[in-house]
């Protein structure tokens, strides 16, 4: 291309944002990857993502005083689009992936069913229960309107509700 | 229910929820990775320079009314000038990727960001609905994010394919205006495994490069890449070309012709590419979004009960990129119709029609009654595009259905496309 393109000096990371970022990967980190992790179903899709996340969010620093919810915003639309992308290729590395933690047995029987739900109920009821999001900031964002939030929520918990019985 | 509220109906099955959730959250391993991202974003900086453009998944606007943020001034200033950039995956650690061609974008017009410039044939509706002898049971929408997978636009796809061996090529154009290339995209593929990087290559007189790899479990590809300015000298095309079972000759020969055509200030014509014998080619497809939607069917056999889910999305944009895990079955009509294997889920495609169609999804977490490679292919054969009044005719009765899917003309139009 232009040659621009490829005509920019080494300069190395920006020290100050370099470790603003370093920063809050010390605050959120882990919260992030459990949160993918509870959106993805993977652990190891979920470090990726994360990773992936951060490269991001480092292009904002400095610029939004609340880095965090855009890191937050941004994990939960990597994990979204990560279920667009999701192929064979991707499924087959999740296989190389370590296994699931083990679980108790009531916690692991609700946890593949949760695993089991379309994924825009899945997505409303992680928010709406892990993060404790109100359901308006869950809509805000999936974007998605509130009713439909509320109304896969409704459905998400009914399926459960039906899979779980006794 | 309320927006504060677990709902009332199931509050025994929401606390086991919290419960499970905050079990796996709590057993969730997290490997300490700082050194590899610090590592990774001086690699890029070295790279391409520390001042790039901002996350393109996420909207400023929206991230202040959403998330209560104070004003973020210069986000939305730079969102308002559309210029976007692209992150560039280096990390030496960082999972096998492929980061090829570089160039910013900065998106002209008065656009919202969103949206496919439709290039529809003869039917012009996008709506596509299984044979005779199925009902459709739901209909949802859903957005797809070209970004995520390390796509830029304003940006152009074409893909030929010959079905007599399988052989793929598929051609990734992004714009942007000489001058303001003050970043390095990577045209991404994370699944792309053995990569090598071979010296530079010519390109009929430009800079081109190239890698060699693979997919996990999948055929060889070939990436080809240069880039090329047109007659006014204000607009820049940077083109990557993916080949299977194509020779780099080959590759180059099509890129160059493409190339030559930007030059001239002409749009690519399919059919003058030249590529070897054997080859059916779809129509070019451009988008001047990263961000559009999707419409997923669901539909019960009659007969049967089984039920088997389709999703459309407008034409050429998001779902090319499949093809490249999938063997080529059949090429006709100016369209590509591919299967995933028995690896896993089983996936039909057909692009190059007024949608992109896949059958079978692949996404996890939607339970659907399982397909075999032949049935996948049998309903993706059996679907057909119905005007808008058909569309609407066989939807209206369906139990869930989004309304947005009723309101609009076509896949195309708002509010699918947000106008």
């Amino acid at each position: 291309m232009p040659t621009e393109a490829h005509a920019a000096a080494p300069t190395g990371a920006d020290p100050d944002r370099r470790d603003r970022l370093a920063a809050l990967y010390r605050e959120e980190h882990a919260d992030m990857v459990r949160l993918a992790h509870l959106l993805t179903g993977s652990s190891a899709t979920a470090e990726d993502l994360v990773h992936e996340a951060f490269l991001r969010v480092y292009d904002t620093i400095g610029r939004t005083e609340r880095p965090g919810a855009y890191l937050r915003r941004t994990v939960v639309n990597l994990c979204h689009s990560h279920h667009r992308r999701r192929g064979v290729e991707a499924r087959w590395r999740e296989r190389q992936a370590p296994p699931e933690p083990a679980l108790p047995p009531e916690l692991d029987e609700t946890w593949r069913a949760i695993q089991a739900l379309p994924t825009h109920q899945r997505e409303a009821l992680v928010l709406r229960f892990h993060l404790d999001l109100k359901v308006a900031d869950v809509a805000a964002l999936l974007g998605r309107p509130v009713g439909t939030v509320k109304s896969d929520i409704h459905r998400g918990l009914a399926a459960l509700t039906e899979e779980l019985a006794p | 229910m309320n927006d504060h509220e677990t709902p009332d109906a199931f509050p025994d099955t929401a606390d086991r929820v919290r419960r499970t959730l905050a079990a796996v959250a709590t057993a969730t391993p997290v490997v300490d990775r700082e050194g590899e991202l610090l590592a990774a974003l001086d690699a890029r900086d070295r790279r391409s320079g520390p001042d790039r453009a901002i996350d393109a998944t996420v909207d400023p606007d929206e991230l202040e009314v959403d998330l209560d943020l104070p004003p973020v001034d210069e986000l939305a200033a730079r969102r308002a000038s559309r210029k976007r950039g692209r992150w560039l995956l280096a990390a030496a650690a960082a999972v096998v990727a492929v980061a090829l061609v570089g160039v910013a974008v900065v998106r002209g017009g008065s656009d919202d960001g969103t949206g496919v410039i439709a290039e529809p044939g003869p039917v012009d509706t996008g709506w596509f609905l299984p044979a005779e002898g199925w009902t459709v049971t739901s209909v949802r929408t859903d957005w797809l994010d070209r970004e995520t997978s390390g796509g830029t636009c304003p940006c152009a796809t074409w893909v030929a394919a010959r079905p007599a061996d399988g052989a793929l090529v598929i051609l990734t154009e992004v714009t942007a205006p000489v001058g303001e290339g003050d970043d390095g995209i990577g045209l991404i593929d994370p699944y792309l495994v053995d990569e090598r990087r071979p010296d530079p290559i010519d390109v009929g007189g430009r800079a081109g490069r190239t890698v060699e790899g693979s997919f996990g479990p999948g055929a060889p590809l070939t990436l080809v890449d240069a880039g090329a300015v047109g007659p006014d000298g204000a607009v820049g095309h940077f083109a990557l070309v993916r080949g299977r079972g194509v020779e780099l000759d080959d590759l180059v020969a099509t890129l160059d012709a493409w190339l030559d055509a930007r030059e001239a200030g002409d749009a690519p014509a399919p059919e003058a590419l030249p590529l070897p014998d054997g080859f059916v080619r779809t129509p070019v497809r451009t988008a001047d979004g990263t961000f559009g939607h999707a419409v997923v069917v669901r539909a019960r056999e009659d007969a049967t009960g089984r039920e088997v889910e389709h999703r459309m999305s407008p034409a050429g944009i998001w779902d090319t990129d499949l093809l490249l895990s999938a063997d080529v079955v059949a090429a006709d009509d100016g369209t590509v119709t591919a299967v995933l294997g028995e690896r896993d889920a089983v996936t039909a495609i057909r692009v190059g029609g007024d949608a992109d169609v896949v059958v079978g999804d692949p996404f996890f977490g939607d339970e659907i009654d399982e397909l075999d490679s032949e049935a996948a292919r049998a309903h993706l054969d059996g679907l057909r595009e119905v005007p808008t009044a058909g569309w609407r005719a066989a939807v209206e009765g369906a139990g869930d259905v989004d309304p947005d899917v009723l309101s609009g003309p076509s896949l195309y139009e708002a509010p699918l496309s947000d106008g």
